[in-house]
C-alpha cells in the first residue's frame, strides 16, 4: 500500500503541490487528473524520489520512503517522453533494470521473453530504441518499468504523445496488463476520458491542491465543486445562477423543485446539469430554445443551443435523434429536476442535502 | 537545381585541388632523385625512387621516435578525454557552489596561448626533475579548457530524464554515467580524440623546450636529421614527412563522420 501524507513542494514562488493526502491500495489503479501545470508530475516525481519534499511523508508498506534514494525505492516510472536509453537496443533497455538490481544472469533471458510476450515486443527486441515508432517506444518504456515487478508503478501521461487511434488501443492494453500483473499503479493524465476508463479511483488536482478523490462514477455524478464539475465531462456541464427558496429554484425560466434540498435555507446557488440530462421533447409546453450548432460525436449528437443569450449544451442519444431540428430552428427542452446538482454560490462547493 | 549542384561540385573539386597541390608536390618530391629535385620543377618523375622511403626510415631513428610520439600523443589524448568528460559533466550537471566562476575560468584559459605558459612550465618541470621524461611531456597537457567546454556543451543536451530513468532502474551514479550518459556524448570524445591527437602528433615546440636528449625526440624533431650542415636532403625529408603523416591521415579518414558531427553539435551555439 502506498500512502502519501501532506505532500508539499514549492519551486521558488510556485507551489507545485500542497498538502496532498491519499492512499493507494495494493493492486489499485489510481489516477491523478488535472489540467496542465497543476502539479501532477511533481507528485509523481516526489513519490519516485526525483524531487526532495518540502514537507510530508511517503509511506510504502508501512515504511517511510522519505530518506530512501530513488535507486533503492522499489518504484518504476514511465516518463512522458519515455526516456529510453537511445544507445541501447530494446533488449538492452529491458535488461538494464534487471542488471542494475543484480538479477540472476541465467534468469534474465526468460524474464525478457515473458515481458516481450506480454507487451508484444518480440519482433523489435533487437532494434535500437531510437529507431522505434512512438507506440513501440511506449511499449518498451512500460516494459522496462514492469520487467522487475516493482512495488509501485508510476506513469506520467504515457499516452499523450500518440495519435488518437493508438492511444485508444494502448489504453486497453494498459488496462489488460494491469489486470494481469496487479501492480499498485499511480497514473497521471490530463485526459478525463483516460482517467474515467482506467482509474479504479481518481484524484482531481487544481493548482497543486486536491479537489476530489473518488471512484469515476462519483466524480462524474456528484462533482465536489464547480471546478471538477466543469473539468469532467464532454461537452461541459451547464451552469445556471439561481436562488434556492424552500427547495424551489428557477432554471431556464421555469420553476423546478427538488425535495431533498427543501431543508436547506434560502441562498444564492449555481444549478448544474449534465448535457445528457436535458431532454429534447415535442409536447409543445417545454422550455423554448434555439439550436445553433450540432455536432456528431459517435452515436450521440452534441447540440449547442441558445436561450436568453446563454449557451446550453446537450448530448442527445441515437434514439432521440429524430427530434433534432435543423440549425437555427427552435427546440423544446425538459429538465429532470432530480438530475440537477446545486453548488453554493460563494464556496463553489456541492450542496449536500 | 541540377546545374547548380554541378557548379558547386566543380568549384569544390577546384578548391580541394588547390589544397592538395602542396601534398602532391611532397609526394612527387619524395619519389625523385636528390639531384633531380634541385634541377627540375616538373611534376613528372624521371625515375621512381621508392628507396627514398627506406633510406629515410633508416636515416633517422624513426622507430624509436614513432614510439615516443605515440606514447605521448595517445596518453595526452586519453587523459584529456577523461578529464574533459568528468569536468564537463560536473559543469553541466552538478549544482555546486561557484560553478559559474569555475566555468568562466575554464573558458578564459582558451584565450591564453601556450607560448606564454612555456617558461613557467619549464621552470616547474625542471624543479620536478621532469625534463626529458614522458611525464613532463604528458602531465601538463592532460587537462584542457577546450575539451572541457566541448564536453559540457554535449552533456547539457543530454535529457535529464535519461539519468532519472537510470536512477529509477536502480543504477548508482557511476553506472548511470558510464552506461547511460557517456554513450550519449561519444561524438565529443571522437572529436576531441582527433583534435588532440593531431595537435600532439604535430607538436614540435613542446619537445624542443622540454627535452634535450636524442632519446627523447618525437617524429617532428626527428625530421631535423635531414638538414645537413650545408644542404637539406629534400627527397628523404619529404619521404619522412609522408611517413609521419600517415597516422593522422588514417585518423581523419576513420573519424571523418564523427568529427563533423562533433564540430556541428558541440559548436558555440549550445
Ligand atoms: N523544476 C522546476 N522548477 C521550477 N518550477 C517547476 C519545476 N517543475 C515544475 N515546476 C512548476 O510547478 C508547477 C507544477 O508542475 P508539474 O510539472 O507538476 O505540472 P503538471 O500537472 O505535470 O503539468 P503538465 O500536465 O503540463 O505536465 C508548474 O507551475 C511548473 O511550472
Ligand atoms: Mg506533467
Amino acid at each position: 500500500m502506498l500512502e502519501v501524507k501532506e505532500l508539499t513542494k514549492k519551486f521558488k514562488q510556485t507551489v507545485a503541490c500542497k498538502d496532498i493526502n491519499f492512499k493507494v491500495d495494493d493492486g489499485e489503479f489510481f489516477v491523478l487528473l488535472g489540467p496542465s501545470g497543476c502539479g501532477k508530475t511533481t507528485v509523481l516525481r516526489l513519490i519516485a524520489g526525483l524531487e526532495t519534499l518540502d514537507r510530508g511523508n511517503i509511506i510504502s508498506n508501512n515504511m517511510s520512503l522519505n530518506e530512501v534514494d530513488t535507486q533503492d525505492r522499489n518504484v518504476a516510472m514511465v516518463f512522458q517522453n519515455y526516456a529510453l536509453y537511445p544507445n541501447m537496443t530494446v533488449r538492452k533497455n529491458l535488461e538494464f533494470p534487471l542488471k542494475m538490481r543484480k538479477t540472476d544472469k541465467n534468469r534474465i533471458p526468460e524474464i525478457i521473453e515473458e515481458i516481450a510476450g506480454l507487451l508484444q515486443m518480440a519482433e523489435f527486441l533487437d532494434k535500437k530504441a531510437v529507431k522505434l515508432s512512438g507506440g513501440q517506444q511506449q511499449r518498451v518504456a512500460v516494459g522496462r518499468a514492469l520487467v522487475r515487478k516493482p512495488e509501485i508503478f508510476l506513469l506520467d501521461e504515457p499516452l499523450s504523445n500518440l495519435d488518437a487511434k493508438l492511444r485508444q488501443h494502448l489504453r486497453v492494453e494498459l488496462a489488460r496488463i494491469h489486470k494481469e500483473l496487479n501492480i499498485t499503479t499511480v497514473y497521471v493524465t490530463h485526459d478525463q476520458a483516460e482517467a474515467m476508463t482506467l482509474g479504479d479511483r481518481i484524484l482531481v488536482l487544481k493548482k497543486g491542491e486536491i479537489q476530489q478523490v473518488g471512484v469515476p462514477e462519483d466524480i462524474y455524478e456528484s462533482p465536489a465543486n464547480l471546478f471538477v464539475a466543469q473539468f469532467i465531462g464532454f461537452p461541459e456541464i451547464n451552469l445556471f445562477e439561481t436562488e434556492l427558496r424552500e427547495g424551489k429554484f428557477k432554471i431556464m425560466g421555469t420553476d423546478a423543485k427538488i425535495k431533498k434540498y427543501s431543508k436547506i435555507g434560502n441562498k444564492k446557488v449555481i444549478a448544474a446539469i449534465r448535457p445528457e440530462d436535458i431532454e429534447i421533447i415535442d409536447s409543445g409546453n417545454g422550455i423554448q430554445a434555439q439550436l445553433e450548432i450540432k455536432e456528431v460525436s459517435g452515436p450521440d449528437t452534441i447540440l449547442y443551443l441558445k436561450k436568453d443569450d446563454k449557451q446550453i449544451r446537450l448530448r442527445v442519444s441515437k434514439e432521440k435523434r429524430d427530434l433534432i431540428p435543423e440549425e437555427k430552428e427552435a427546440v423544446e427542452l425538459k429538465i429532470e429536476p432530480d438530475k440537477v446538482m446545486l453548488y453554493d454560490y460563494e464556496s463553489k462547493k456541492l450542496i449536500k442535502p | 537545381m541540377k546545374t547548380k549542384r554541378l557548379l558547386i561540385h566543380i568549384l569544390l573539386v577546384i578548391i580541394s585541388f588547390l589544397f592538395l597541390i602542396p601534398f602532391i608536390w611532397i609526394i612527387i618530391t619524395s619519389l625523385k632523385g636528390r639531384v633531380e629535385v634541385l634541377t627540375s620543377y616538373s611534376f613528372l618523375i624521371k625515375q621512381f625512387r621508392f628507396e627514398n622511403y627506406v633510406n629515410a626510415w633508416e636515416a633517422a631513428n624513426f622507430a624509436w621516435q614513432f614510439l615516443n610520439s605515440m606514447i605521448v600523443a595517445v596518453s595526452v589524448t586519453i587523459g584529456q578525454i577523461l578529464t574533459s568528460a568528468l569536468a564537463g559533466y560536473a559543469l553541466a550537471r552538478i549544482n555546486f557552489r561557484g560553478r559559474k566562476v569555475v566555468f568562466m575560468i575554464v573558458l578564459s584559459t582558451l584565450i591564453i596561448p601556450f607560448h606564454i605558459l612555456i617558461v613557467p612550465l619549464f621552470v616547474m618541470l625542471s624543479k620536478f626533475g621532469w625534463i626529458n621524461t614522458y611525464q613532463g611531456l604528458i602531465i601538463p597537457m592532460v587537462a584542457n579548457g577546450f575539451g572541457i567546454f566541448l564536453f559540457r556543451q554535449f552533456f547539457i543536451k543530454v535529457p535529464w530524464e535519461l539519468e532519472e530513468a537510470a536512477a529509477i532502474d536502480g543504477a548508482g551514479r557511476w553506472s548511470t554515467l558510464w552506461r547511460v550518459v557517456f554513450p550519449q556524448v561519444r561524438p565529443a570524445a571522437g572529436t576531441l580524440f582527433v583534435f588532440t591527437f593531431v595537435a600532439e602528433w604535430n607538436n614540435l615546440f613542446k619537445w624542443l623546450i622540454f627535452t634535450n636528449s636524442t632519446d627523447m625526440r618525437n617524429v617532428q624533431l626527428g625530421l631535423s636529421v635531414f638538414q645537413e650542415q650545408f644542404s637539406t636532403n629534400y627527397v628523404q625529408l619529404m619521404a619522412a614527412v609522408i611517413i609521419i603523416t600517415i597516422p593522422t591521415l588514417l585518423l581523419f579518414i576513420v573519424g571523418q563522420k564523427k568529427l563533423i558531427q562533433g564540430i556541428s553539435l558541440g559548436g558555440v551555439k549550445g
